[in-house]
């Protein structure tokens, strides 16, 4: 099988998460996935191109995938350009995503920042698919205004088997819930010494709250960020995504432990 | 095999002509004062006397520009569902003959063995792939080299096992040395007469260093290390990267069909990390922002990550990057500074 080819699928179903940020539906055609949360697939727009998304769906849902895509260059203005019954490709599931066997009857802290969020809603709804699997799970996420928090909707459903801190750095006057950055939160947490988390938001973020966890006693290969980079061929081949010390965003990652790759080049080359 | 075979230097065309016949054979070829590795059309263009080529055995396996597939997609109604199909011609089957790289370097068949690590382990490219299939390389053994070659450290000079034939040039003659049934095949179809092996000994002018210039590169030295006085002087022409026989960074994307509307080609295009696009992600960060951080990254990607990644170099010491750097940038002479 070609790897460099992809699987058609049809859009079914478009949601706009924010003024920039849409969450999309598509069902495949006459194929299934298996995949795990952290995994990312390929989504071709015919004729634009090709660009990574994570993969965001409940991990149960094997006929269709639910990717959220911010508009931000040619292939993600096209995805928003799309309607419902419109067809696309995708190759995937791509990357190696979180080690879930490893997090059960764990504790689990989540923290999402932006758009990060979509790359870990899939690790959520493991949670609120099967409440038992982590012994506690705590999500915290940050935007900076309430007009970027994505997925409003279904945050009485996150709650039913997490704990969700929802936090705006920069709220207006009328905002009710929490404040602050992510790390002001986290700062007030404790943590147990078999405490896994994981990680996504942009690079400065994703250091600062490494960091911060290391400092309050969580072990570093326990810490998973998730991270991005210009990734082409998906596969291992292209090396556009390769990181320090030696590792393929696409193929080795995109998950990757602070074991694996150092605090430090979580941002930087 | 230790066995050899002697013929005369005249009959090399009739060598091309025979690996012609099953092969699509590639050779260095003078060509406006300058030796390419090309196509063969006319036997008697093929050279053994060179240096070394501007191209290099990568551009052979991963073309500059390449056709990976053609696609159409749409939607259409089946069972009363509506459903997508995308049509897709494949090209990586494409090829009528295997291919032959012959009078090529030892490095440079080291090269291809790099590029073996990358495309042909899982999941393999295709396109790769058919191309490596059967293919035949038959290596000329490398005497004089010049200042800018530094295969010594990596032995790179001595071909590797499983090319299929080892010609060296020795007076009026070639000598030519199988290395596989295939390679003593061919030599038996000419009118050769036995002969001892030829010596391996490394090119005379190439640099003499030792492997411990490379070994000692580490990340945290790469990264600290200050070569921006030398980097400044780069003028991004990329020749570094597009020479380099071990290079296979590259970029995927979709072109229009002229001559089918709504059918898209898949192109892939060789990438180099000396641009700034290379590093540049979906919020307009770029990763490699200046001239010095995308040497450090190619050095780099060559010592460090190869190393940690396939448990090899990424380098065979060919010294085209230094060669054809218009800049003057001498690659070893970087190295050595972040030793410092």
């Amino acid at each position: 099988m070609n790897p460099y080819v992809p699987k058609p699928g049809i859009v079914e179903g478009i949601r706009w998460e924010t003024e920039r940020i849409r969450t999309f539906v598509i069902r495949f055609s006459g194929w299934t996935i298996d995949f795990k949360p952290g995994q990312f697939t390929q989504v071709l727009v015919p004729g634009v191109g090709e660009a990574p998304f994570c993969i965001a769906s409940r991990p149960s849902v094997k006929d269709r995938v639910k990717i959220t895509v911010q508009k931000r260059g040619n292939v993600t203005q096209a995805l928003h350009n799309l309607k419902n019954g419109d067809a696309v490709g995708l190759r995937g599931p791509l990357g190696t995503g979180f080690p879930i066997e490893e997090f059960k009857g764990r504790e689990l802290v989540i923290v999402g920042t932006g758009i990060g969020i979509a790359a870990l809603r899939s690790l959520i709804y493991l949670a609120v698919e099967q409440p038992n699997y982590f012994s506690h799970v705590t999500v915290v996420y940050g935007t900076r205004y309430p007009q970027d928090l994505i997925y409003a909707y279904e945050y009485d459903e996150w709650r039913t088997a997490v704990d969700l801190i929802i936090t705006l750095s920069r709220a207006p006057p009328e905002w009710r819930g929490h404040r602050g950055r992510v790390t002001e939160h986290l700062k007030k947490m404790s943590f147990s010494q078999d405490t896994v988390a994981a990680v996504c938001g942009s690079g400065v973020v994703m250091r600062s709250v490494s960091k911060l966890l290391i400092e309050k006693g969580v072990k570093p290969e326990n810490i998973y960020v998730s991270l991005e980079r210009h990734m082409k061929c998906g596969i291992g081949k292209c090396a556009r995504c390769m990181i320090s010390p030696g590792l393929y965003v696409c193929k080795n990652g995109p998950v990757f432990n602070l074991k694996q790759i150092s605090l430090e080049y979580i941002a930087r080359w | 095999m230790s066995i050899a075979y002697r013929i005369p230097r005249e009959k090399l065309s009739e060598l091309v002509e025979v690996l012609m016949e099953n092969y699509l054979v590639y050779a260095p070829v003078e060509k406006a004062g300058n030796f390419i590795l090309s196509d063969v059309e006319d036997p008697a263009e093929v050279t053994l006397e060179y240096i070394r080529t501007i191209n290099s055995v990568d551009s052979i396996l991963l073309p500059p520009k390449e056709y990976l597939f053609k696609y159409r997609a749409g939607t259409m109604s089946f069972a009363g569902k509506l459903t997508a199909y995308i049509d897709v011609e494949d090209y990586s089957e494409k090829r009528e003959k295997p291919l032959c790289l012959f009078g090529i370097h030892p490095c440079e068949a080291h090269a291809i063995k790099y590029l073996d690590k990358v495309f042909s382990t899982e999941p393999k490219d295709p396109y790769y792939e058919s191309k490596r299939r059967d293919m035949f390389i038959a290596v000329i053994l490398c005497d004089k080299g010049d200042e800018n070659c530094f295969c010594i450290p990596f032995k790179t000079y001595i071909p590797p096992e499983d090319v299929d034939l080892v010609m060296s040039l020795d007076g009026d003659s070639i000598v030519l040395q199988p290395f596989s049934e295939r390679g003593k095949e061919v030599v038996l179809k000419l009118e050769a007469s036995p002969t001892e092996a030829p010596e391996i000994n490394p090119p005379q002018r190439a640099k003499k260093i030792d492997i411990s210039v490379f070994d000692s590169l580490t990340l945290e030295k790469v990264i600290s290390g200050d070569i921006s006085d030398l980097s400044e002087k780069c003028v991004l022409c990329q020749a570094c990267t597009a020479v380099c026989p071990t290079c296979y960074c590259f970029d995927l994307y979709d072109e229009p069909d002229p001559e089918e509307p709504g059918a898209f080609f898949r192109v892939r295009r060789r990438a180099t990390c000396h641009g700034l696009y290379y590093s540049w992600l979906a919020g307009g960060e770029v990763i490699l922002e200046d001239k010095e951080s995308r040497f450090k990254w190619r050095i780099l990607h060559k010592f460090v990550f190869s190393k940690n990644m396939y448990g090899c170099y990424g380098c065979i010491g060919c010294g085209k990057c230094t060669a054809f750097c218009p800049a003057g940038i001498d690659f070893i002479y970087l190295i050595e500074r972040l030793q410092r």
